[in-house]
C-alpha cells in the first residue's frame, strides 16, 4: 500500500520543551487515521510540521511522496486542510472565500462556480453564501472551513479537531461526511474525542509528551494486552462462589457489583470453566458477555492516566 | 515562475479588493482627497486670472509642488496604515493557517500582499493627484505644456516609490512582531522619529563642524557623501525631490539631487523588501 504521510524522526523542540520527539509515522492510502493524544501531547505541532507551517528541529515529512519543506507547493496542491484554530476574512462572504482559495489552487474560473455551489450545498451554507463571514456562527464557520478543505478535490485530508465547537447535529453531520469521504480518500484526523475516532477511523496513533506510543488498528488496540473482560450476571452469588472463581488459573482480576461479576481472563477458553464453577457453587447464570476494551480504556492506559485493571 | 506570478496576482487581487471593502483606505483616502483638491483649487485661484503674477508664468506645476508639499505626510500614513498588519494581522487572527495550507510559497504571499497594498494606495493617489491637477488647470485657466505634464508624472512616480518604501518597511515589521499593536507603534516611531533623526545626523554634523549653516541657510549645497548617505535613508527626504522636478517649489534645503534621491529610495526599498521576504520565509508561524 502506498504511503500518503511519512514522518521520519520528526522532532520539534521549543527551548527546553520537546514538543515532538522522533516521530516515525506512516499513513497509507486506505487509512482513515486517528491521531490521539491529551492536550499538549504534540498533535497540532505535528500537523503544523506536516503542512509546512512550522519547521522541524530535526527529521522530515513526506506527503504523497513530496518532501513538505522542499516541494511544499506540489504537496499542498493535493491536500485539504482543516486547522484547529482559524479565522476567515470578516468582510468577505463564503463564495468570495472559496473563490479566493480556489484561485490559489489555480482552478479555472469556469470550474470554480460549479464546485463552490456543490460544496456550499454539501455543508449546508447555500442560503447564507452571500452573507459576510463576520455574521456567521461558529458552526457555520466550521462548515465553511470544511468546504474550503475540499475545494481542490484533495487526495489527502488533514483534519485537526474538525468537530470542535459544533452542536451535536453539526458534529454528527461532520462525522458522517468524514466517513463518506474516508471511503474515497485517505484522511488524517487529530482529535481528543475518542468516540469520534472510534466511529470514523480504522487506524489510530496515540501520542503523549511528543512520543508516539502506539499505532494500530482499532480492533487490535481494543484487544490490547491479550486479556479478555467477561461480564456475568448471576443470581445467588456469595463470597464462596467469588473465591472459587478467583481460584481458577488464568483469572487475572475479579470484582463483584450486586449481581454482576466482572472478570479479566487470559483467554476466552476459560469462560466455560468459569460458568461451570459458578453453577457448581449454586449460582444461577442469567447472562454471559465478553466485553472488549473501549478506545478510551486503551488511550488512558497507554497515556498512563489510568492504572492497569 | 508563471505559477508563482499567478499566485502573487491572486493574493494581490484579494488584498486590493479587501482594502477597498474596509474603512481604513476609504477614510484616509477621503481626507487626502479633500485636502489635496481644496489646496489645488485654492492654488488655482491664486495663480489664475492675472498673467502678470509670477506664479502664473510658472504654470500649474508650481501649485502642484506646493500641494504635494502640504500633503507630503500622506504617502507614509497610507502605506503604514495598509501594510502594518498584512502579515501579523493574519497571524493574530490565525487566518494565516488557511493561507499557508494552500499551494503558495511564503514569497508569493509576501509579494502578493505588498502588491495588493501598494496598488490600492497607488490607485487612490493617482486619482487624487489627477483630479487635483485638473482642478488647478480648470480654476487657474493656465494650460500646462506637454513637458509640465511629464514632470507632474515624474513627481507622481517619486511619490509612488516613497509609498513602496514605507509599505515595505511596515510589512517588514509585520513579519517581525507577534501583535498588530507593537507593529503599528514601531512602524510609526520609525517613520516619525528614528529614521528622520538618523537621516539628519550627517547634515547636522556637517553644519556644526564646518560652520556651513548661516542664518540664511547653508552657504553651499554641496554636502559631503556621509551627509547625503544618511539623508537618503529617509524616503520622505528622497521624495521631496519632486520639488526638483517641478521647479524647486516647496523645498527648503536641497541635500540630494533627483538621481541621488531616486537611488536612495530604490536601495531602501530593495533592502527592506528582501529583509522582509527573508524573515517571513524563516519565521516559525506557530
Amino acid at each position: 500500500m502506498e504511503k500518503v504521510i511519512e514522518t521520519v524522526n520528526l522532532t520539534k523542540a521549543y527551548k527546553k520543551v520537546l514538543a515532538v520527539n522522533n516521530l516515525n509515522l506512516r499513513v497509507h492510502e486506505k487509512d482513515v487515521f486517528g491521531f490521539l493524544g491529551p492536550n499538549g501531547a504534540g498533535k497540532t505541532t505535528t500537523i503544523k510540521m506536516m503542512m509546512g507551517i512550522t519547521k522541524p528541529t530535526r527529521g522530515g515529512v513526506k506527503i504523497l511522496g513530496y518532501d513538505v519543506f522542499k516541494d511544499g507547493v506540489k504537496a499542498k496542491m493535493q491536500i485539504g486542510f482543516v486547522p484547529d484554530q482559524f479565522d476567515f476574512y470578516p468582510e468577505l462572504n463564503a463564495v468570495e472565500h472559496l473563490n479566493y482559495y480556489a484561485s490559489l489552487f489555480r482552478i479555472p474560473k469556469e470550474e470554480r462556480s460549479k464546485r463552490i455551489d456543490e460544496l456550499l450545498g454539501m455543508v449546508g451554507l447555500s442560503e447564507r453564501k452571500n452573507s459576510k463571514v463576520k455574521t456567521y456562527s461558529h458552526g457555520m464557520r466550521q462548515r465553511l472551513v470544511i468546504a474550503q478543505a475540499l475545494i481542490n478535490k484533495p487526495k489527502l485530508l488533514v483534519l485537526d479537531e474538525p468537530t470542535v465547537g459544533l452542536d451535536p447535529k453539526g458534529s454528527y453531520e461532520t462525522r458522517q461526511l468524514i466517513k463518506k469521504l474516508g471511503k474515497e480518500i485517505p484522511i488524517f484526523i487529530s482529535s481528543h474525542l475518542l468516540y469520534e475516532v472510534q466511529e470514523v477511523c480504522n487506524r489510530v496513533g496515540i501520542i503523549n509528551n511528543g512520543k508516539l506510543l502506539r499505532v494500530d488498528s482499532i480492533d487490535n488496540l481494543t484487544k490490547l494486552g491479550g486479556e479478555i473482560n467477561v461480564q456475568i450476571e448471576c443470581i445467588n452469588m456469595d463470597e464462596e462462589l467469588i473465591n472459587a472463581v478467583r481460584g481458577i488459573d488464568g483469572v487475572v482480576d475479579l470484582s463483584a457489583d450486586g449481581n454482576i461479576l466482572k472478570a479479566k481472563v487470559k483467554n476466552s477458553e476459560l469462560i466455560p470453566e468459569i460458568v461451570t464453577v459458578i453453577t457448581k457453587e449454586g449460582g444461577r447464570i442469567k447472562s454471559v458477555s465478553e466485553v472488549t476494551l473501549s478506545l478510551e480504556d486503551v488511550f488512558l492506559r497507554l497515556t498512563g492516566e489510568k492504572n492497569e485493571g | 515562475m508563471r505559477d508563482e506570478l499567478t499566485g502573487i496576482c491572486n493574493i494581490a487581487k484579494k488584498e486590493f479588493y479587501m482594502n477597498f471593502k474596509t474603512k481604513r483606505l476609504l477614510v484616509i483616502g477621503i481626507i487626502l482627497g479633500v485636502v489635496f483638491i481644496s489646496a489645488s483649487t485654492y492654488g488655482g485661484i491664486l495663480i489664475g486670472g492675472n498673467p502678470d503674477e509670477p506664479l502664473y508664468k510658472q504654470g500649474p506645476n508650481t501649485v502642484l509642488g506646493m500641494v504635494l508639499s502640504i500633503t507630503s505626510i500622506f504617502p507614509a500614513i497610507l502605506a503604514i496604515a495598509l501594510s502594518y498588519d498584512s502579515i501579523v494581522g493574519e497571524r493574530v487572527k490565525k487566518s494565516i493557517y488557511l493561507l499557508l495550507s494552500k499551494p503558495v510559497s511564503r514569497n508569493e504571499i509576501f509579494c502578493g500582499k505588498f502588491l495588493g497594498a501598494f496598488s490600492s494606495i497607488a490607485v487612490v493617489y493617482v486619482a487624487v493627484l489627477s483630479i487635483g491637477y485638473i482642478c488647478i488647470i480648470g480654476v487657474s485657466g493656465v494650460l500646462p505644456s506637454a513637458g509640465d505634464v511629464l514632470k507632474a508624472c515624474g513627481a507622481l512616480g517619486l511619490i509612488l516609490l516613497c509609498i513602496a518604501c514605507w509599505a515595505a518597511l511596515a510589512m517588514f515589521f509585520s513579519t517581525l512582531f507577534k501583535t498588530t499593536t507593537s507593529c503599528l507603534i514601531v512602524s510609526i516611531v520609525m517613520w516619525l522619529f528614528i529614521i528622520p533623526i538618523i537621516s539628519q545626523i550627517g547634515v547636522v554634523y556637517y553644519a556644526v563642524t564646518t560652520n556651513a549653516l548661516t542664518s540664511y541657510g547653508f552657504k553651499n549645497t554641496d554636502f559631503p557623501w556621509y551627509a547625503k548617505m544618511l539623508y537618503a535613508i529617509n524616503p520622505d527626504n528622497c521624495m521631496s525631490a519632486y520639488s526638483n522636478i517641478l521647479g524647486g517649489v516647496g523645498q527648503t534645503m536641497r541635500v540630494l539631487s533627483t538621481k541621488e534621491s531616486l537611488t536612495g529610495m530604490v536601495l531602501f526599498f530593495i533592502v527592506v523588501f528582501i529583509l522582509g521576504l527573508y524573515i517571513f520565509g524563516k519565521t516559525d508561524l506557530d
